[in-house]
């Protein structure tokens, strides 16, 4: 079954005919081309696919795009800019990624975060990162990361 | 995942018209966190997907400690975390919530369908049952109230009473005075979504004794529910190390548990009790009854 779907993605109004099998991760990545969200656990357990959807981080692939009708999603790629996002910047700086597969997930639940609480403790930060992991870093620096970010923000 | 139509009804008489028109292969779409799942593994025959999520009475929530609240199905888990009524009268619910790990989840998982998937290793569930919740249901036969426990037995032995039925409100009583309800749960490792075994116990104190006391025990037995003949216990008199001693001994016996790949029998019936007297002494603090 095909349902027109109709959505703003990363500020922009995307209009687009969806199945109902499909996930919103499928439809951004293969129908989309917006890789950022990465597809790895497919089952809502890792984190690699997170997006905002209205602003709050969910899984991407434990999403139907037919759910997403009149929504607003937010990927890792509306973080673009003529520089840096302060939290890409400060990943970078802080060494909080190695292979990278995890960091667009980290980030986009770091920034709701970050949106709700502009000054998070460590305890906050590994709470609202705790639905995104990571088999490289150990944490600490993506952590450190954040603490910069919010620091550069205020 | 297979093919299946999809309907977004604004309106309670609209969902219910396309459950039962649709009948058996209907299923109720809310936050999506096990019937996503579900479908991609093609576990579910399904036909029809009803979005509840866009009406709006199923997303309202009315606080009141002294009439009973109403919570509609479709509040996620952060939604009720972050409640201010819910953390004020409700702790235990908000702090169960608030103990699902991502918040990715968090932010999809509902309240209903908590209830519906029925883990009977759900801290939530065993939150609610300490308010001594009641369900919402409409159906065919029309709108009716539940006690949750009934509802969770009932489900557990026969699934297709999910069937065309849609989970509205959940009912929480006025809040009685002096009340508290503490939870304490065995996890395998940090971020798990529900603990291996957990122990709540509610109850509300007058006069050195417990009264209106609940206790529920989850993971072991294959449904969540609740000990009453373990509550008549507490409740008969001043709650001391013999009468707790009691009600272990009858607690372990009403406790069936099943060896499982996460913990052997014994070892879920010896955790279940040492949770119980953690619980317990965790309420009497709470209580201010430390003695």
């Amino acid at each position: 079954m095909k349902y027109p779907i109709s959505f703003h993605l990363n500020g922009k109004i995307v209009s687009l005919e969806v199945s109902t099998q499909e996930t919103l991760l499928d439809a951004l990545r293969q129908r989309l081309g917006l890789t950022g969200a990465k597809e790895a656990c497919n089952e809502g357990n890792c984190g690699a696919c997170t997006v905002l959807l209205n602003s709050a981080p969910v899984y991407a692939c434990m999403v139907l795009a037919v759910e997403v009708d009149g929504s607003a999603v937010e990927t890792v790629e509306g973080m673009e800019g003529e520089e840096l996002h302060p939290l890409q910047k400060a990943l970078i700086d802080q060494h909080g990624l190695q292979c990278g597969y995890c960091s667009p997930g980290i980030l986009l639940t770091a920034q709701a975060l970050l949106a709700h609480n502009s000054r998070p403790n460590k305890t906050q930060i590994r709470e609202a990162l705790a639905g995104n992991l990571c088999r490289c870093t150990g944490y600490t620096d993506i952590i450190k990361a954040v603490q910069v970010a919010s620091r550069a923000r205020r | 995942m297979l093919s299946y139509h999809y309907v977004r009804p604004r309106l309670l008489p609209e969902a219910l018209a396309a459950l039962q028109r649709e009948g058996a292969e209907a299923r109720v779409l809310a936050g999506g966190t096990t019937l996503v799942r579900q479908l991609k593994q093609q576990r579910v025959p399904v036909s029809l997907l009803v979005d509840i999520k866009h009406i709006p009475d199923l997303h309202s929530i009315r606080i009141d400690s002294r009439s009973g609240s109403r919570i509609g199905t479709t509040l996620t888990l952060e939604e009720l975390a972050a409640h201010a009524g819910v953390q004020k009268y409700y702790p235990l619910l908000a702090e169960a919530c608030a103990a699902v790990p991502a918040w990715q989840v968090r932010n999809r998982a509902t309240l209903g369908g908590e209830i519906c998937v029925g883990s009977r290793r759900s801290a939530i569930l065993a939150a609610l049952l300490c308010y001594e919740a009641a369900v919402t249901l409409h159906g065919a036969a029309g709108e009716q109230v539940r006690p949750l426990s009934d509802f969770i037995r009932d489900v557990y032995s026969d699934k297709s009473l999910l069937h065309g039925v849609l989970l509205s409100h959940i009912l929480l009583g006025p809040r009685l005075r002096r009340f508290g309800a503490v939870f304490r749960g065995l996890y395998q490792y940090p971020g798990q979504r529900h603990p291996v075994v957990g122990a709540a116990v509610a109850a509300s104190y007058y006069e050195g004794n417990f009264q209106h006391a609940r206790v529920i025990i989850s993971g072991v037995n294959p449904h969540l529910q609740r000990y009453t003949d373990v509550e008549q216990i507490l409740m008969e008199g001043t709650l001391d190390e013999d009468r707790l001693q009691r009600a272990a001994v009858e607690l372990g016996q009403a406790l069936h548990p099943v060896d499982t790949t996460q913990a052997s029998a014994e070892y879920q019936r010896a955790m279940a009790l040492h949770l119980f007297r953690q619980a317990v002494q965790g309420l009497r603090t709470q209580l201010g009854n430390s003695k």
